[in-house]
């Protein structure tokens, strides 16, 4: 699905130029789960930046399926971005003034879709995350863990093929962050690609694989390991 | 004060005006002899000068006005960066991003006019005893006083739009 040949990504600074990404080759297949991991400074979020087609200026070639995202225009890389990715962030920036059922049909008003189906899509969701009680409440009446659900059914509500997840569960108590990787899980089995940036080894092993970059180099790619009390109990 | 008229070119008659006067009385003294035109000129130069005034205040309000617009829509921008970052994330066209600015500029213009108009009508009356010649209510005068509100309303949103198109989602969701 996602093919990302010697991506680099640097920023200049006067006359010095700092590389956050080097060298990248990964290859992300429809359907899998995969965390990115590493210190802070280690190029993670620029890694996602760049799948999220919200960053234009690294270099070489970034494959969406069939799509050369090298060869696009910024145009092109934002409609591309509005029908196929889904982005959730850590301040899971919901709009103050909008109540939750606006919120949610925020991208949904981006994609010339008649009004009545835009009702029906944020409808099933509002109901599909449990939370239809909450539609006419506005961000700040409503818990941090129910705030990153919103964002998360605004990030679907398109049916995106690949959700990209910013540190998701960084602002919540462990036990709305189980609920929101559980949730992640969920909506992997139905079919959805998920990349989620996180400093937690507990959340990365809700993945199936697991990045990790260390000053912009990928150092390490594989499954998650098991803890030890698992190995045990196995 | 004597008032002369004559067929011939005014300036022409000048010599043979003041010719006859000494015949008739050579104390008589002519001073300060002007057209008609210059006559009316001279007579109207206060209301003129008044009118010049007006205007000059009037363009100095506007320019004024279109600055604290400017200043407003500006502010409003720089407020609403991250709210930009994030509808552009989720997929909104640059260009409904400049409407969003658009719109607020139309919403406080429509504000202004709400407030404007019943002013506009409640003082004409006032001034209608002091016209001459041009009504409270030429509809060329309003029509091009609409337009340059219009004008300068755009000019006032022009830059606060252009910069709230170019936020880059990815610096404006880092700004919290």
């Amino acid at each position: 699905m996602i093919d990302l040949k010697n991506v680099e990504r640097s920023y200049k600074t006067g006359h010095t130029e700092t590389w956050v990404l080097r060298r990248i080759n990964l290859t992300i297949k429809e359907g899998e789960f995969v965390t990115i991991m590493g210190p802070s400074g280690a190029g993670k979020s620029s890694l996602l930046n760049v799948l999220a087609l919200l960053d234009d200026s690294w270099t070489g070639e970034y494959w969406f399926g069939s799509t050369p995202v090298h060869s696009l225009n910024r145009k092109q890389r934002a409609d591309l971005a509005r029908q196929r990715i889904g982005m959730v962030f850590q301040s899971y920036h919901l709009l103050d003034d909008l109540t939750v059922a606006e919120n949610i049909d925020l991208p949904l008003s981006y994609k010339n879709l008649p009004s009545k189906d835009r009702g029906g899509m944020v409808a099933d969701i509002l109901d599909r995350f449990q939370i239809v009680a909450k539609k006419d409440l506005f961000p700040n009446q409503l818990s941090g863990g129910q705030q990153q659900l919103v964002g998360i059914a605004r990030a679907v509500v398109h049916a995106p093929s690949l959700l990209l997840a910013d540190e998701p569960t960084g602002n919540l108590h462990s036990t709305q962050a189980r609920e929101i990787m559980d949730l992640f899980v969920e909506l992997n089995k139905a079919g959805t690609t998920i990349v989620q940036v996180t400093h937690s080894e507990e959340n990365a092993r809700y993945s199936k694989r697991i990045i990790e970059l260390r000053d912009g180099w990928m150092t390490r790619d594989e499954a998650p390991q098991p803890l030890p009390s698992e190995v045990g109990a196995q | 004060m004597l008032y002369l008229r004559t067929a011939r070119p005014p300036e022409l008659i000048e010599p043979t005006i003041r010719q006859t006067m000494r015949q008739l009385d050579s104390t008589l003294v002519v001073d300060d002899l002007r057209t008609m035109e210059a006559q009316i000129d001279h007579s109207t130069s206060d209301e003129r000068a008044l009118a010049f005034l007006a205007v000059g205040f009037a363009s100095l309000a506007l320019v004024l006005a279109a600055v604290g617009l400017y200043g407003v829509l500006a502010y409003s921008t720089e407020q609403r960066t991250r709210e930009i970052g994030v509808r552009l994330a989720l997929g909104s066209p640059r260009s409904v991003i400049v409407l969003l600015v658009v719109r607020e500029m139309a919403l406080i213009a429509g504000i202004a006019a709400a407030l404007a108009l019943p002013a506009v009508v409640g003082l004409a009356r006032l001034f209608q005893s002091q016209l001459f010649g041009v009504t409270t209510f030429d509809p060329l005068t309003l029509f091009a006083a609409v337009v340059l509100t219009i004008l300068m309303l755009s000019i006032a949103a022009a830059l606060p739009a252009r910069r709230a198109a170019a936020v880059e989602p990815m610096q404006a969701l880092r700004t919290e």
